[in-house]
This record gives structure tokens, C-alpha cells and sequence, in this order.
């Protein structure tokens, strides 16, 4: 398992497809606070007014950069599952099984190297974008505290965590599937489906006689349980037991649920 | 005997289209097994079923012993090499690197044997050049996947279709290291290749397959024997050659051609010319050949130049 594992984090690394997402995480970190910047100058807001704005908040700006349907946060699976899928493509996942390797092996391997660089990219691009915008904003508005530094560090594991998930996606599309396009195309249908259920239960929400507490909460959960909206990571001080609930609970069976689903495929799979 | 290799009769379908149908075949430790089919017979399908790639549908493969549906099976695969279809190569690096990414697989690291397996197969001076396997002709990437077949120092090594654009010195190169392998480390090959002639420089043993079925296993010695010489004797008077080889030779073994005769099994050439001499029958050529395994491989399809 771990000659997989070394074999496919090389694999990863030395394709020109790693080194275009190293080049666009650092492009896609830059962008936001920039941007950010260049309104705040352009629409000449004062101190008062910044402190309520969320965009001028170097902290909101670090964990914008895990969205799932942010610009890297949608990119870089596409590229990883790209290069996953070239195992399938010019049938090097062959050499693996002749040498002796078994197919769960193969699939685990293949889902934790995705994993590691998911992970670590992700992680390099929000502090990239966290350290350009601190040079503009401050962290957040409220003095940073002991427990600043807690949540912060819960934040990041939640987003981490994401980001296991979405590499168990891609993970088990690219053994379902094993051609490039058809993984690549599933991956983003499912990010936009899920996008698209996260925003109608925002707007509906806003709709919902706020008398009725009961479509109150559960259009609540739907929102916070929703790991492509991002509602809740990082966007408070705290973590209620609901909030940690919604976050982990869908997180923690949707990656279960793939790869036993890409492991159970790939064990009774022709490959050519 | 010891059996490298045993198909018990394994069958396999794609829907409903059965591909392979009660395949039983046979490779001993140290055969150079000489895989022959049309496109389409199932030689790759087979090659895949012995790889772990698919599996079978009936029937069951046992490779040193071990049965396919053995949990054991896997690490029995480690002790073969193979090329399935086109070698399976990353095309975004260097040969080395890609012999570097098959022995981090194999759980070996040494750059000395990676420098030799390339060396064995004549692309020595890749060993330090950057240029990408993508790059590669196709003669050169075939060698390549015949380097990280040959990296894990394999007791059994399967070819499918190795000599596949290779130029004329490849093949020889190529056909040189397959019995070297084979003489040396006692190898088994199993070798499939539409080169018929080419195969029976190497193989040992053949196996004939025709519309998903084993149609026959045969040894070289079996081959020789059933490779007669052939003599084709073409006259003027074709009519009277003809009465004149009726009397002495069995009716099976000639074949009245439209300008003379031809001949199967052993003949004493110089007697029977003198005799057609003595008959006054004019010669116009006297072609004496041994028939191939081409020829014997279209026979046993039921159609070629055998009689």
C-alpha cells in the first residue's frame, strides 16, 4: 500500500496538470483580496462601514477560499480528477494489478494521494489568500482572541474535511467512470446540483413565516448540512452542536458512502 | 508436471456475446508458448483473465498452482510481467522515471537493475535522457514495456503482440532477449503475435485459437512433423506428369496444379526427375519448400495453401 501511495503522489506531482493548479491557486489566492482592496479604494468605504462589511475581513476571505463552488475550490478536483482518470486512460492501473497489487489497494491509494494533494493545495491557496489580505484587512473585526485561534483551527479541519470528501467523489467517479470527461462532467453536475438545492433553500428560507419554527430549523439544517453552500464553516465564532452535527454528519457519510461505493465497483470492474 | 500456467475451462461474455468458450490451455515452467489467433479470437481477452484485469465468467485460471478464485492469486501475480494490448506507460515522463514509478510499485529500488532492463532491451542511452515516453516511437515505447515487464525479475512474462512496430533489427533484438531470458533465467513466455513465422523462431509450444476457442496445443516437435516438405513440379505435358506420379505416390499427398503437379511428405528428388526424363515429359520448374506454420495455421482455420 504504501509503494501505491508513493508511486501515486509522484504520479500526481510531476504532471504539468499539478503544477497549472499550483500556478492558478496562487493567481485565485491573489484575486480576492485584490479585488477586495480595489473596492474598498473605488467605493472610498471608511473604517466605519469596513468594520460591518464581510469582505474587508481577512478571516472570511481565508475560509471563502475552501468554498466548494468558489473558483479553486471547484478547479483544483477537476485537475486531480483528471489526472486520477489517467491511470484508466492509458491504462497504467494495468501494471498495478500485474504487479501483484489489489484492486481495494489500488482504490485506496489512488483516493489518499488524491486526498493529500486536495488537502495540502487547498490548504496552501487559503494561506496564500490569508496572508495577501492580511496585508490589507485585518484578520477580523473583533480583537483576536484564544478562542479566535480555536475556531479558526475546528474551521480549518471542517474545510479539510471537505475536501475529503469531495477527493472520495471524484475518487470513486473516476473508477465508475474511468474516462476523464465523464468524471470531470459528473463532478462539476454534482457540485452545480448541489449548489443549486443549497441557494433554492437560501432563498426559501427568506420567504418562510418566521412564526413557523419548525420550517424555520429544518430549512436551516438543509442550508448548514449542505457541504457545497458552505454556510456555516467559518462564518461565525462559534460551533453549536447542530452546526458540527450538520457539518460532519453529511461529510463523514457521503465520503464513507463513495469510496465503499468506488471500492465495491472497482473490485468487479473489467479493465481493458 | 510443473504447470506455470492451466485454463480449466474458462469461458467468458461481454452481454451475451461469449468471447472465450471452454479454454483449456496448458504452459509448463520454461515453455516459450506461442499464443496464435485471427483479431477477434480472443487472445487479449485471454491475456486479460491471466493478468487479473477481468474475470472469468466459468471456469478458472490457475497460475503456479493457484487458483483464480484464491485470495492468494494477487501475490502470485508479482511473480509475472506483462504487456497487455500497447504498453501501459506514462507518457508525461522520462523512461527512467517511468521504470523509477514500476519499481516504487514493485517495492524495489535499484537504479543499477533499472539501468540494466534498459540496456537489455537497447535503450541504454535513455537512461539519462529527459525526453518523455509520449514522445517515443512506437517501436521504443514496446521496448520500454518490455523493460518494466522484465523490472521485477519476473518468473513468467506475457507478450501480447511484442514485435508490433518494431523495425526489422528490433525484432531480432527483441527475438534474441526472449531466448536469452528463456535459456539463462529458465523464463516462461506466453507470446501472442500475428508474426506466425517470427513466433516460430522463439516458441516452443503453440496454441491455436479460433472464435474464442482453443482450437489447438501443439509443440514444436508435433508442428515439425506436421510441416511436410512440399514439392511443385510444373510441366508442359501436366496431364501425363500427372499419370506418371499417380502410380507412386498416395492420392492424398498430390494435387493436380493447372501446370503440374505438387507433392506433400518427402520425395528422392533426383530419382523421380531421372523418371520424368525417362518419360519425356518437359519440366518447366521444380520448387521444393517446407510448408510454415502460416500455412499450417490456415489449415487447421479451414482454408490456405495447405492440402
Amino acid at each position: 500500500m504504501r509503494e501505491l501511495l508513493k508511486s501515486d503522489l509522484r504520479r500526481i506531482l510531476k504532471d504539468k496538470l499539478f503544477l497549472v493548479a499550483c500556478i492558478l491557486g496562487v493567481i485565485f489566492a491573489a484575486i480576492t483580496p485584490l479585488t477586495n482592496k480595489l473596492l474598498v479604494v473605488a467605493l472610498d468605504i471608511n473604517g466605519d462601514t469596513m468594520s460591518l462589511s464581510s469582505f474587508a475581513q481577512s478571516k472570511d476571505m481565508f475560509f471563502s477560499a475552501f468554498s466548494l463552488g468558489g473558483n479553486f475550490g471547484l478547479l483544483l478536483p477537476i485537475l486531480i480528477s483528471i489526472i486520477l482518470c489517467k491511470d484508466f486512460s492509458h491504462g497504467t492501473v494495468r501494471n498495478k494489478i500485474i504487479c501483484g497489487k489489489s484492486r481495494s489497494q489500488i482504490f485506496l491509494s489512488s483516493f489518499f494521494s488524491g486526498t493529500i494533494v486536495i488537502c495540502a493545495a487547498m490548504l496552501a491557496h487559503a494561506l496564500i489568500t490569508l496572508m495577501i489580505s492580511l496585508l490589507f484587512f485585518p484578520y477580523q473585526a473583533d480583537p483576536f482572541t484564544a478562542s479566535s485561534f480555536l475556531y479558526l483551527l475546528i474551521s480549518l479541519l471542517f474545510s479539510l474535511l471537505l475536501y475529503v470528501f469531495v477527493s472520495a467523489i471524484i475518487s470513486a467517479l473516476s473508477v465508475l467512470m474511468k474516462n476523464t470527461g465523464l468524471a470531470v462532467v459528473l463532478f462539476v453536475a454534482i457540485n452545480f446540483l448541489f449548489t443549486i438545492i443549497g441557494t433554492v433553500t437560501t432563498v426559501a428560507s427568506i420567504f418562510i413565516d418566521p412564526e413557523d419554527s419548525t420550517t424555520v430549523k429544518i430549512f436551516e439544517i438543509l442550508q448548514k448540512a449542505n457541504p457545497f453552500l458552505g454556510a456555516v464553516i467559518g462564518r461565525g465564532t462559534s460551533y453549536s452542536l447542530t452546526d458540527v452535527l450538520c457539518i460532519l454528519i453529511p461529510v463523514v457519510a457521503g465520503t464513507a458512502l463513495c469510496i465503499v461505493l468506488g471500492l465495491t465497483v472497482f473490485k468487479k470492474k473489467d479493465l481493458k | 508436471m510443473d504447470y506455470i500456467l492451466r485454463t480449466v475451462n474458462v469461458s467468458k461474455r461481454y452481454r451475451a456475446d461469449w468471447v472465450l468458450k471452454n479454454v483449456n490451455m496448458n504452459i509448463q515452467r520454461g515453455d516459450i508458448y506461442g499464443f496464435v489467433g485471427e483479431n477477434g479470437s480472443g487472445k487479449t481477452t485471454i491475456i486479460r483473465l491471466i493478468t487479473g484485469l477481468i474475470s472469468a465468467n466459468e471456469g478458472h485460471i490457475e497460475l503456479f498452482g493457484i487458483p483464480s478464485d484464491s485470495p492468494e492469486i494477487t501475490a502470485v501475480r508479482k511473480k509475472i510481467g506483462a504487456i497487455v494490448e500497447s504498453p501501459s506507460i506514462y507518457r508525461n515522463m522520462s523512461a527512467r522515471d517511468n521504470l523509477l514509478m514500476q519499481s516504487t510499485i514493485l517495492g524495489i529500488n535499484d537504479e543499477e537493475k533499472i539501468k540494466q532492463v534498459l540496456c537489455d532491451v537497447e535503450l541504454g542511452e535513455l537512461y539519462q535522457n529527459p525526453k518523455k515516453a509520449g514522445n517515443f516511437s512506437l517501436g521504443m515505447r514496446q521496448r520500454l514495456g518490455i523493460a518494466m515487464a522484465l523490472l521485477g525479475s519476473p518468473e513468467f512474462i506475457i507478450l501480447d503482440e511484442p514485435m508490433n512496430g518494431l523495425d526489422p533489427a528490433g525484432i531480432v533484438g527483441i527475438r534474441e532477449l526472449i531466448l536469452k531470458l528463456n535459456r539463462e533465467q529458465g523464463i516462461t513466455f506466453l507470446i501472442s503475435s500475428h508474426i506466425l513465422n517470427e513466433l516460430a523462431l522463439v516458441a516452443n509450444k503453440y496454441g491455436i485459437i479460433s472464435h474464442g476457442s482453443l482450437i489447438k496445443e501443439i509443440t514444436d516437435e508435433e508442428l515439425r512433423n506436421q510441416c511436410r516438405p512440399t514439392t511443385v513440379i510444373e510441366a508442359t505435358e501436366h496431364q501425363a506428369l500427372w499419370d506418371l506420379l499417380s502410380k507412386d505416390f498416395p492420392a492424398e499427398d498430390l494435387l493436380h496444379l493447372a501446370r503440374g503437379v505438387r507433392i506433400t511428405g518427402a520425395v528422392e528428388l533426383n530419382a523421380l526427375l531421372a523418371r520424368i526424363i525417362e518419360a519425356e515429359i518437359s519440366i518447366l520448374s521444380v520448387n521444393c519448400y517446407k510448408t510454415s506454420i502460416e500455412d499450417y495455421y490456415l489449415s487447421l482455420l479451414g482454408g490456405g495453401r495447405h492440402a
